[in-house]
């Protein structure tokens, strides 16, 4: 194996890359929790420029897989061999699939829209009444 | 990059296995803005969760190996003497590769109200 640990190429990038500030967020809600407010996904900056650089982060279906492993068991991601460089676009794609959950971007079938990317101009900076948010239809 | 393999450390007069310093390093940390509407800086962290006033989550890029590991969390004064700031771990939310958390204030004649304010988080334990 010579790609390592991926906790190994984090630290490795964490000194060579700068970060990046994704333009896009995510705004979503959660279909079994009515109640609650939109939630905004805010990408890592350090993340997004792995993601950008290549070479660094695992493929996505190694998180999905993961996802059925019962906690403290081994694990696939860290060990796997990383993905190619994403554009920004792609790298948003593979953040929704790995940290949102399956019940938001897959499995609803409801007619609201649940879920958005959205240039990060568009998220409200008055936060007067941000438990209130919604996402307009 | 060169790569240094040694099993162990030694001061001089003690021997510590590498293992010892990597074990104990923090696997992760995140300095997110007061809002959650950025993050500042971060280690193996690949994204921030703002889902409401002071109620967030981190999700972490390399899972930690279980959900039994530790989460240090702590948040800004603001400077007042009449009530305090607490940041804690929202219940049931620890797993593997993922932890939500509030930020709250609270006085002898509030209860316990969510508040954007700066929080300071970091994970301990094993990775996957």
């Amino acid at each position: 194996m010579t790609h390592g640990h991926l906790w190994d190429r984090l630290s490795e990038a964490k000194t060579r890359l700068d970060p990046v500030q994704s333009k896009y967020r995510v705004l979503f809600e959660v279909p079994n929790e009515p109640d609650e407010p939109a939630r905004v996904l805010c990408p890592d900056p350090n993340w997004m420029a792995c993601a950008l650089e290549g070479g660094i982060l695992p493929p996505i279906e190694t998180y999905q897989r993961d996802r059925l492993v019962p906690d403290g068991e081994p694990k696939e991601h860290p060990y796997a061999k990383p993905v190619g460089a994403m554009t920004e676009e792609e790298a948003i794609e593979y953040l929704i699939q790995k940290d949102i959950d399956p019940s938001v971007w897959r499995d609803y079938k409801g007619n609201r829209t649940i879920m958005k990317i959205v240039p990060v101009e568009l998220i409200p900076s008055d936060r007067s009444f941000r438990n209130a948010w919604r996402i307009a239809q | 990059m060169s790569t240094l393999e040694v099993s162990n450390l030694n001061d001089g007069t003690t021997t510590v296995a590498t293992t010892f310093v990597t074990n104990g390093s923090l696997k992760s940390w995140i300095k997110p803005a007061a809002d959650l509407s950025s993050i500042s800086d971060s280690f193996n962290v690949s994204s921030l969760d703002d889902d409401g006033t002071g109620d967030g989550g981190v999700h972490i890029t390399n899972d930690m190996s279980s959900a039994n590991y530790v989460i240090l969390g702590l948040t800004q004064d603001g400077g007042t003497t009449t009530f305090t700031r607490q940041c804690d771990i929202t219940d049931g939310t620890q797993a593997a590769g993922t932890y939500d958390f509030e930020v709250y204030g609270l006085s002898s004649s509030q209860n316990r109200t969510n508040s954007d304010s700066q929080a300071f988080l970091a994970t301990v334990g094993d990775l996957a």
